[in-house]
């Protein structure tokens, strides 16, 4: 029986195994530097009544985190938590946001859709494509 | 654009009965309606330094003070029928408007537009 035997380079088994050690962090940093594109794509369209409003502090990053339902490393941009409002009430921002983003039946809260248009599928790639290229060391370039 | 949705809309009924339907803003006063505009405009196409065609993203509200999934069902049903694709990730979830007693739920669907 005819027989082959192929001894990879030391280099790229080093490669290999430095991805495969590295996963979790280049996908990290990856997801984290899409979220950066997404919040600064976010800020930058607010509508005035939320970019004047205590509600800017409730605009966040989370820190990049495993999700146990499908293995998946995440990093989200969201609104979070409560602020108080010009009526001195205290309101849930999502829920704020919610309201801008898909409107409500009343005449004053017409829709102001800012957050689907702020994610970018291009820029938000190109952002974690160069991630991936600086937490591989260029590995993954090719 | 909204010629086209108007016309669709129009057709479109749940357990016999006409849905009333508005551009933006619908006054209504308890009974279930459907608004619609426009969200985005995105991915452009062009042949020959000109635009050739673009995705028109449309939102369409489903406000109800009930069960809202009759109405769904026909809405994507009519819209699907007509070229419309439903769009998830664009869509909200479920929301209530304590002070009208409106459910709410906003379905995205995007139409892919070709210039003539």
């Amino acid at each position: 029986m005819a027989r082959y035997e192929l001894q990879l380079p030391d280099e790229i088994m080093k490669d290999i195994q430095t991805i495969e050690s590295g996963s979790d962090r280049i996908f990290a940093e990856m997801t984290e530097a899409g979220a950066k594109v997404a919040y600064n794509l976010i800020r930058s369209g607010l509508p005035k009544g939320i970019a004047s409003s205590d509600m800017m502090r409730c605009l966040q990053i989370t820190r990049s985190y495993r999700t146990p339902s499908d293995d998946g490393i995440n990093t989200k941009v969201a609104f979070y938590g409560y602020f108080t409002n010009e009526k001195g009430q205290r309101v849930p921002a999502p829920l704020v946001a919610a309201v801008f983003e898909y409107g409500r039946s009343g005449k004053p809260f017409q829709k102001h859709p800012f957050m689907r248009k702020a994610f970018k599928n291009k820029a938000i790639e190109q952002a974690m494509m160069d991630a991936q290229s600086r937490a591989s060391g260029g590995i993954l370039d090719e | 654009m909204n010629e086209l949705i108007e016309t669709i809309l129009n057709g479109l009924t749940v357990d016999g009965a006409s849905v009333p339907f508005a551009f933006m803003y619908y006054e209504g006063h308890g009974e279930p309606y459907i608004t619609y505009s426009e969200e985005s405009i995105d991915n452009s196409f062009s042949g020959d330094n000109s635009l050739v065609g673009y995705v028109h993203y449309y939102d369409f509200d489903i406000y109800s003070t009930g069960n809202y999934f009759p109405i769904w069902e026909a809405l994507r049903s009519v819209l699907e029928e007509n070229g419309f694709i439903w769009q998830p990730s664009r869509s909200s979830s479920d929301y209530f408007e304590p002070d009208t007693h409106y459910y709410h739920r906003t379905f995205n669907f995007a139409y892919m537009w070709e210039e003539n």
